[in-house]
């Protein structure tokens, strides 16, 4: 296998050095990082492939499809609804073998039910995490993010301040991630830390 | 706290005095009460203004303590320049507009009776020179009488030409009250959202009772309220609520609220709009109260709030009466009157005349006589005679005079006496220093009233009351006419629990706590005599009874009319104080009740607002997203110049040390181009996967020309129509396989290009088996164009894949590695060189473009941005955006031949409408000027030789313009009418806005290669 020569820069590396921002008296309202999988797709579903897709994803790697606006999870793995009749598939760095190819293997495993087009840096991530983070968010998402209606693992698609972005709890905790277009990614960087100054940002390395 | 005890005469030689510093406070405020209030007088505070240091108490606004202070002239009026004072003790404040802090903090017209005192403030009256005093202004009210409503229709008509140069210029300068300041904004300003259940406005009885009820019942409540305490009302009369005084119930009920959960409480916080779909509109003043927002903090958060059920319970605003001299310094709202008395511990006044309904009025007289004040007389209505209020107003020592009227006051800086007439005409004069009226009360329905629903007119309330109300909102208190402190107790807790039901949640009402519930006189309506002196209605804009009977006389009817001819209830206070006695008039003069006379359309927002706020985070910069391309950084630190095309920030050159004009640059990276190699990044141009067993059938209704018979492997350009036959964008396809295209389009029309693609697949063949995903951000894209590219390519492509002219010739796409990551090659130019374009994974993008500069450095290679590329491709005479402008056909840039004549393609029917085919029509050619070397410019028009410079002469207009260094003269692109057949004529080329005028030769759209012999190679 060629080595890899060809560096791999986030557009993020010089806006989120780790370190505090905004209020420094006390634990920080929120932690903030980027968040980078070592492999992410888009799947588009074909006509018809539904059932397929549904059967081959259980049957290959454990995951649900989801049929609504949810995410869903299975070791590396998460498959997050971005609109009618397609999914963001990403596999986080964790025990996971870097050698894996793991948009080959989504395609292999979906066969004709779906397209499968590989997307590794077109998203940039931001995981959001903390006490404050509600408060945090609700200044630049117009969605109701309360725990009784936006409950485990829902997504939303919508803006954050003037950033498109798929936005999703991850699990019970108040944890989000967002997901922008990579070149948006200093924008929305920007506005979630100007968010977070008044509670104290924390900064932590990438995931 | 205690209630106000009767004031003692000041006497700080008192023994009992507790500190030097006590009798100095007491000294330097001899207008406050030695107790009472809800003031904390363990925290004083000091303050300028206009130039003098004065002395306050925390808990105090601006207006309690100036008044505290006996300072009573606080401005000038806007028209006449007449001395005002304080008339309010709120939002509805007319006169009180004084400018706060200074530099770049400083704001004009903000009501004192709204700041809330903090140490260190600085304030300084407005709309007066050179001082409060003594005010050269004052002299406009001898032209009063010129200067009536609706003056400026009549005069200042000649000469005409004076108008825009002396007129125009003096009524602006003399327009306005207060000065802003000019200099950036230092404060944060945010923006949130906030979403509940059950959205109660206003924390008056009603509002608390109402966020009790739905808060019990588990609802996620939000409570809004204006002030900095909760009470509304209550905080201001010295009743009491279920035992308590009744400032107590209102904190306790808040304590309570404060510990449960799912309840949030807002003060300081005003609702200012009512929107569609349960959304409310508010702004929360964080720092107004502090000299500085705290670090972080913003000095004001605009909340947008998604209520389930919304309760109104904004409470009433008292009414001022019309007589004349209504408005000196010392006539204040009675209702006001007693806040000062009571909530702020100050004495507006000593000796007082009351204007009020009965009931109103021995409310005020109590509270006067127990801070020590006398009454000299009351006047309630005539039908309240016999009324027991008024007998007990009596026997306070007040002379009643029922039926009465005020026919002057005198006082020039503050109110000396009223004269005032009895019901059998016999007038006498009072000596006195303090007025207080009290017209009634008007509910405060503007906000039911912002979705379009109007108010109607209750006679036996006397005031306009919501009719109907938007859905999902309920009415509670005041705001609904509710007249005594229990009634708005029961509609508050009875809304909220309702407003909770309709949320979908159920519970039980709270117990109602013991509230006077005293029988309410009807509110008067004052008629009054016609006196000496201007009789007010709208203070703020100096509106008088006379400007309102002189609208009527002009033959204005309607109540919109009227108030836009005088201006009556357009100024800050949006009427809230002095509306109803404007319509009033109206109605008497046209002999129509109130209700049939109606009232205007109340819109947001309810007080004024900052732009800054609505502003919040999104200024400068951050006033939209900046999207950046994968080379960004890069480009920065090796001196690119960037524009801003859309979101996106492109290099439109790279500077080099000892380059010292743009051209420098640019014409350097064209001849780069055109003799070794250049490398731009055109990652911002759109790029679509189109993946499926029928992406070529979509391709091909979409696309004037065909792709469905493109093979693997090949590139072909692509021209889209709109629907209208106008061209909408043009691209390339690179068939990566049989069932999957990669389709580019321009960077503007990225968004538009998608919305096309997926509209056609949805709406017009939803039987088509394809996707479409939008991946421009996932590549990275750099162009590699000029005779050296294959040379730079070969050095940079990992062995593995052929790069001569069999295995990729022009048009053709291919798989390779750059250092080991997967990349897509495709053979095609833009510039009309041997080109390639790379595409590689984003993150990639940057360590690409530093491989290829360092192993092109000795093939002379250098990056070129997009003027550069702008030069090349405008010498090779491909339309841009500049020709691809929306107005312009396949057949107007000659790419008519690309229409498919064997297949449908959207807008093919309409590019065929006669006006499209018509000969006349502009079409694409190219230009150069006449002599050689005049620059022509892009928008310049174009017209016959000798032909007179007029629009009807115009025969079309230079779309792309420039200089261009391969030809070492200027060249444009241009559409001229019936251009195809004109080659080589001499046209005149006419440019009005930037006084060009010169002659041009048209030739064909090519300046360079026009056998495009170098593309091949």
């Amino acid at each position: 296998m060629a080595e890899v020569l060809l560096e791999a820069r986030s557009p993020l590396a010089a806006l989120l050095q780790s370190g505090r921002a905004g209020r420094a008296d006390g634990p920080a309202g929120v932690r903030l990082r980027e968040r980078r999988p070592i492999g992410s797709a888009a799947l588009l579903l074909r006509s018809g492939g539904r059932e397929r897709l549904a059967a081959a994803l259980r049957a290959d790697f454990g995951l649900e499809l989801p049929v609504t606006p949810r995410r869903s999870a299975r070791a590396s793995l998460s498959l997050v609804w971005s609109g009618p009749r397609q999914w963001l598939a990403f596999e986080d760095r964790s025990e996971a073998c870097p050698g894996r190819s793991f948009v080959a293997g989504l395609a292999r495993a979906v066969g004709d039910a779906a397209t499968v087009i590989e997307l590794s840096g077109a998203r940039a991530l931001f995981d959001i995490e903390g006490p404050e983070t509600e408060t945090v968010l609700s200044r630049i998402v117009p969605v109701d993010l309360d725990s009784s209606v936006f409950g485990n693992d829902a997504v939303a698609l919508t803006l954050a301040g003037h950033v498109g972005v798929a936005l999703w709890r991850r699990g019970s905790a108040a944890a989000f991630t967002l997901a922008c277009s990579r070149s948006f990614a200093a924008s929305l960087a920007e506005a979630l830390i100007e968010a977070a100054l008044c509670v104290g940002c924390e900064v932590l390395d990438p995931v | 706290m205690n209630a106000p005890e009767r004031r003692a005469l000041p006497r700080w030689s008192e023994p009992s005095s507790a500190a030097t510093e006590a009798a100095a406070q007491e000294q330097s405020q001899p207008s406050r009460l030695a107790a009472g209030g809800l003031i904390d007088r363990s925290r004083p505070l000091s303050f300028r203004f206009d130039g003098v240091t004065l002395r306050g108490y925390a808990g105090d606004t601006l207006a309690s303590a100036l008044l505290a202070n006996g300072v009573t002239l606080v401005g000038r009026s806007f028209k006449y320049h007449r001395p005002r004072g304080v008339l309010s003790a709120g939002v509805e404040e007319p006169n009180a507009l004084v400018e706060l802090r200074s530099g770049a903090r400083r704001e004009p017209n903000t009501r004192a009776t709204t700041i809330e005192l903090f140490d260190g403030l600085v304030a300084r009256s407005q709309n007066r020179f050179p001082s409060l005093r003594f005010d050269l202004g004052a002299v406009a009210g001898l032209f009063s009488p010129l200067l009536a409503a609706g003056f400026y229709y009549k005069t200042f008509m000649w000469p005409a030409s004076f108008w825009e140069r002396v007129y125009e210029p003096l009524i602006r300068r003399a327009a306005g009250l207060g000065r802003a300041s000019n200099d950036p904004d230092p404060d944060r300003y945010e923006r949130s959202h906030l979403f509940c259940d059950v959205l109660v406005i206003g924390a008056g009885p009603a509002g608390l009772m109402a966020a009790l009820s739905a808060a019990r019942s588990g609802a996620r409540v939000v409570l809004l309220e204006e002030d900095r305490a909760l009470g509304g009302r209550l905080l201001a009369e010295t009743e009491q609520v279920g035992g308590l005084p009744a400032w107590a119930w209102a904190e306790q009920v808040g304590a309570e609220l404060a510990a449960m959960p799912r309840v949030r409480v807002l003060t300081r916080t005003s609702a200012f709009a009512l929107l569609d779909h349960g959304v409310v509109a508010a702004l929360e003043r964080v720092s107004d109260h502090l000299p500085e927002p705290p670090p972080f903090e913003p000095r004001q958060r605009f909340w947008t709030i998604v209520a389930r059920s919304v309760v109104l319970a904004t409470g009433a605003i008292e009414r001022s009466v019309v007589f004349p001299g209504n408005d000196r310094p010392g006539v204040m709202l009675a209702g006001a009157v007693r806040s000062y008395l009571n909530r702020y511990a100050v004495l507006p006044g000593r000796s007082a005349v009351i204007l009020a309904a009965a009931d109103e009025a021995l409310r005020t007289a109590q509270a006067l006589e127990r801070a020590g004040a006398s009454v000299a007389a009351a006047i309630v209505p005539s039908a309240e005679r016999s009324n027991p209020l008024a007998q007990a107003l009596g026997r306070l020592g007040v002379r009643v005079v029922a039926g009465g009227a005020v026919v002057a006051t005198s006082g020039w800086h503050r109110l000396r006496s009223v004269r005032l007439r009895d019901e059998t005409g016999r007038a006498f004069s009072v000596e006195a220093d303090l007025l207080a009226m009290g017209g009634g009360w008007n509910p405060s329905v503007q906000l039911a009233c912002h979705l379009g629903h109007k108010p109607r007119w209750d006679d036996q309330a006397a005031a306009f009351v919501p009719a109907t109300l938007p859905p999902r909102v309920h009415a509670a208190g005041a705001v609904r006419g509710a007249a005594t402190t229990h009634a708005a107790l029961a509609q508050g807790r009875e809304a909220g629990l309702a407003a909770a039901e309709r949320a979908g949640f159920s519970g039980a009402l709270p117990e109602l706590p013991a509230a006077e519930d005293a029988p309410r006189s009807v509110p008067p309506l004052f008629r009054m005599a016609r006196g000496r002196g201007k009789a007010f209605v709208d203070f703020q804009h100096d509106v008088t009874d006379s400007d309102i009977a002189l609208a009527y006389r002009e033959g204005f009817r309607a109540s919109e009319h009227v108030k836009r001819y005088t201006t009556h209830g357009m100024a800050t206070d949006q009427g809230k104080s002095a509306g109803v006695a404007g319509l009033v008039l109206l109605a008497q003069l046209s002999g129509r009740s109130i209700a049939a006379t109606g009232t205007t359309t109340a819109r947001p927002p309810w007080t004024p607002v900052t732009i800054g706020a609505i502003a919040g985070p999104h200024r400068g910069k951050s006033f939209r997203p900046a999207r950046l391309t994968p080379t960004h950084a890069w480009a920065e630190a090796h001196g690119a110049a960037f524009a801003e095309i859309g979101l996106w920030y492109r290099a439109q050159w790279y500077r080099r040390p000892g380059e010292s004009g743009w051209r420098d640059s640019v014409d350097r990276e064209v001849l780069t181009v055109r003799r070794a190699v250049g490398i731009a990044d055109v990652s911002t141009l759109g790029k679509i996967e189109v993946v499926g067993p029928d992406a070529a059938r979509l391709l091909d209704l979409v696309y004037a020309n065909t792709m469905s018979t493109l093979r693997p492997g090949r590139i072909r350009y692509g021209l889209m129509l709109r629907e209208d036959g106008f061209v909408l964008d043009d691209g390339t396809v690179a068939r990566l396989a049989e069932d999957r295209f990669f389709l580019t389009t321009t960077t503007a029309n990225a968004a538009r290009v998608m919305q096309h693609l997926e509209f056609c697949h949805e709406v017009l063949r939803p039987e088509l088996d394809v996707s479409l995903l939008s991946v421009t951000d996932a590549w990275a894209q750099l162009s590699v164009a000029g005779p050296k590219a294959r040379a730079l390519l070969t050095a940079v492509i990992d062995p593995g894949q052929a790069l001569d002219d069999r295995a990729l010739p022009h048009m053709g796409f291919a798989e390779a590695r750059v250092g080991g990551v997967s990349a897509r090659l495709y053979r095609l130019s833009f510039s009309g060189e041997r080109a390639y374009e790379i595409g590689v994974p984003a993150d990639h993008g940057e360590a690409l473009m530093e491989k290829l500069v360092a192993l092109g450095a000795p093939l002379g290679a250098a990056a070129y941005g997009t003027e550069a590329i702008a030069v090349l491709r405008i010498e090779k005479g491909h339309p841009a955006g500049a020709e691809l402008n929306g107005q312009t056909t396949a057949r107007d840039l000659g790419l008519d031949g690309l229409i498919a004549a064997d297949k449908d393609c959207v807008g093919k029917a309409l590019a065929n409408r006669p006006a499209l085919i018509d000969p006349e029509r502009p079409c694409l050619v190219g230009l150069r000027p006449a002599d050689g070397r005049t620059q022509l410019r892009a928008g310049a028009h174009l017209l016959r030789l000798g032909a007179k410079a007029q629009s009807q002469n115009d025969e079309g207009w230079i779309t792309s313009a420039c200089f261009s260094p391969t030809l070492g003269h200027p060249i444009a692109l241009a559409l001229l009418a019936r251009g195809r057949e004109r080659h080589g004529e001499r046209v005149r080329v006419y440019d009005a806005l930037r006084g060009g005028d010169t002659e041009a030769i048209v030739c064909p759209p090519v300046f360079y290669d026009p056998e495009g012999k170098q593309t091949r190679g």
